[in-house]
């Protein structure tokens, strides 16, 4: 085994394709995706439910379903492969170097066991402490994500706590070992949005005190321009665009990103209806020849039959023959 | 509004959300009491002989009359009790502790050793339960602690096949990848993860066993293959009793309704249960 150890990168994803079989050969749902996250950066990988998003996250945990196969590809934690660890292995990076935040916090939690116990257990799965320390810890965690009476809320079942309170101490359950890399996927769709900015903040703080990397997948563009660095737009499988935030909100040049961004209501702009973008995702098995958008993409022509391969733009880049230019 | 008519209230109340509950449970604690009390309770020593009395029927000395070489019967059939709670508490262990076990597994490992535990029960399942429990107890040789073993066997592939339907509903849930994604071991995931949250059917499902268990452990006794006499067991003190029903019916009766109103309890109690753990039926009451 070849340890690379040249990369700075938390996490570094190239050339990831992944397969499912299927009756007419196996489908591929993610192809070539490449994506890195340096250390203290809030990553974003946005795109429309199926576009891979959520398969590309569980590959680097190692949870992909039984009938999926990594096809190519290679994923880096800190430079050390993260593809094709024995299950051990795997499990003393899981909760330890790499933590997930799920979309829903009370479905993640174990109905049956106080928070306490849920939030110490990694202390003791990965540290061997002690039942009655890791409790301890596990308050001093919960008061850490600003969880208002820790010491009694500790003793309480998750059923007990409200929805942000359940989030919160997922946060602090994934956090007690201060990992490298934390991937959250859609943490606050299920909440209101003030919750939602308040668990937004906390995320945003454990990044500042412990440098932490955070890969976050959403579908939500107000969230990605608010709260994320770098944001990665998935579409049937491929990155189509990558880029700083700022760069892609002002001026996105994959049509799809634009589409995405025009079908955004906001407030003050007043559109007669909202935009929709014509067509739908299309199936694994039934992606055209050449660019996946093109049969959804107003601009498509002869060309476009043809892949497209990314520009060399520096930070900002796209899979797109025609880069869209903004005035 | 008054003690008497509040208290009165609230026993309506409780009568009518747990009536099932209360009956079963009555009836159990009576089995029960009589398994656990039954040196204390019982007025004679159930093996102690007296031919001059033999076929009494009931009198205040011999409250429900004396068999045919002059037993206590009342004596007797409380302490049958005690082997029937023995027998149906060692067969349901067995059933509930293997049965899940053996579910939970197969559920969760998938592929083939679930395809191969679970044609293994269907085996088992195939098998009538009476036949099954004779040919384990010819094999095994006959005496109680056989004929518990064999009453367990039996309750394996009911509580696999629960085990399983439950396990796999629990492994759909986001605690279990939760769980995964913090590096718990499998063997950690199930008995942190997935037996807690898939207890409560299982359990149900127990004292609905447990009646069951006591139907069966009779009827081994009765065919000679349970409690071995003089030990004193409902099934052969009904065997015996069968022959005297013409002179003595008080024989076969009593233990007859021993043995009726404890299946009737534990069955009442399990149905009770269920209605007390579903969601469903307790927010429509």
């Amino acid at each position: 085994m070849t340890v690379e150890c040249n990369s700075s990168a938390t996490l570094e994803i190239s050339n990831l394709s992944i397969e499912f079989p299927g009756r007419t050969g196996p489908r591929r749902v993610v192809e070539r995706m490449s994506l890195t996250v340096a250390p203290g950066e809030i990553v974003a990988i946005i795109g429309e439910s199926g576009s891979g998003k959520t398969l590309t996250a569980l590959s680097v945990l190692g949870l992909l379903p039984r009938q999926a196969r990594i096809r190519s590809g290679s994923i880096l934690l800190k430079g050390h492969p993260l593809i094709g660890l024995t299950a051990q292995e795997r499990r003393s990076i899981l909760g330890n170097r790499i933590a997930f935040i799920p979309q829903d916090a009370l479905r993640a939690l174990n109905p049956t066991l106080i928070v306490a116990d849920q939030v110490g257990e990694p202390f003791v799965l990965h540290r061997g402490t002690a039942w009655a320390a890791a409790r301890c810890l596990a308050v001093e965690l919960l008061r850490s994500v600003h969880l208002r009476d820790p010491e009694q809320r500790a003793k309480e079942y998750p059923h007990q706590y409200s929805g942000g309170m359940q989030q919160r101490a997922m946060v602090a359950m994934g956090l007690a070992l201060e990992p490298e890399l934390l991937i959250a996927d859609e943490p606050t769709t299920a909440l209101d949005v003030t919750v939602q900015a308040q668990v937004l903040a906390l995320l945003r703080e454990v990044r500042e005190e412990h440098g932490t990397a955070i890969l976050f997948i959403t579908h939500d563009l107000g969230l990605v321009a608010d709260f994320c660095d770098r944001v990665y737009v998935m579409y049937a499988g491929r990155v189509v665009e990558e880029g700083p935030v700022e760069e892609i909100f002002v001026s996105p040049r994959h049509p799809y990103t634009y589409a995405l961004l025009s079908a955004t209501p906001s407030v003050g702009e007043r559109t007669p209806e909202l935009l929709a973008i014509p067509g739908q995702i299309p199936q694994p098995h039934e992606l055209p020849e050449g660019c996946a958008f093109a049969p959804r993409c107003v601009r498509a022509e002869a060309r476009c039959s043809v892949d497209p391969l990314f520009d060399t733009g520096g930070a900002h880049r796209t899979r797109c023959w025609f880069p869209e230019r903004r005035s | 509004m008054s003690l008497s008519t509040e208290m009165a209230r609230s026993i309506r109340w409780t009568w009518r959300r747990h009536g099932i509950l209360s009956i079963g449970g009555v009836l159990v604690g009576l089995v029960v009491l009589a398994a656990l009390g039954a040196d204390l309770i019982a007025p004679h020593s159930p093996y102690e002989l007296d031919v001059a009395r033999m076929l009494q029927p009931p009198s205040l000395v011999n409250w429900l009359g004396t068999d045919e070489v002059g037993r206590d019967v009342f004596s007797r059939t409380i302490y049958a009790a005690r082997i029937s709670v023995e027998v149906a508490l060692v067969a349901v262990g067995v059933g509930l502790v293997g049965g899940t076990l053996i579910g939970v597994f197969a559920a969760y490992f998938g592929g083939f050793v679930d395809m191969a535990l679970m044609r293994l029960m269907e085996l088992l399942f195939s098998v009538p339960a009476i036949l099954l429990a004779v040919i384990l107890m010819a094999s095994l040789g006959t005496n109680i602690l056989n004929a518990m073993i064999a009453i367990g066997i039996i309750f394996i592939p009911g509580f696999a096949r629960l085990a399983r339907a439950t396990t796999m509903d629990a492994l759909r849930q986001q605690y279990i990848e939760a769980a995964r994604v913090i590096g718990m071991s499998d063997i950690r995931i199930i008995f942190r993860e997935i037996l807690p949250n898939i207890l409560a059917p299982s359990l149900v499902e127990a004292a609905v066993a447990f009646a069951y268990a006591v139907l069966l452990e009779s009827a081994l006794s009765f065919l000679g293959l349970g409690a071995q006499p003089p030990e004193p067991s409902w099934g052969n003190m009904i065997n015996t009793g069968r022959g005297f029903m013409a002179q003595a019916p008080w024989l076969g009766i009593v233990p007859g309704t021993a043995l009726f109103l404890c299946v009737l309890g534990f069955n009442l109690l399990g149905d009770g249960l269920r209605d007390l753990l579903d969601p469903h039926l307790r927010e429509s009451q």
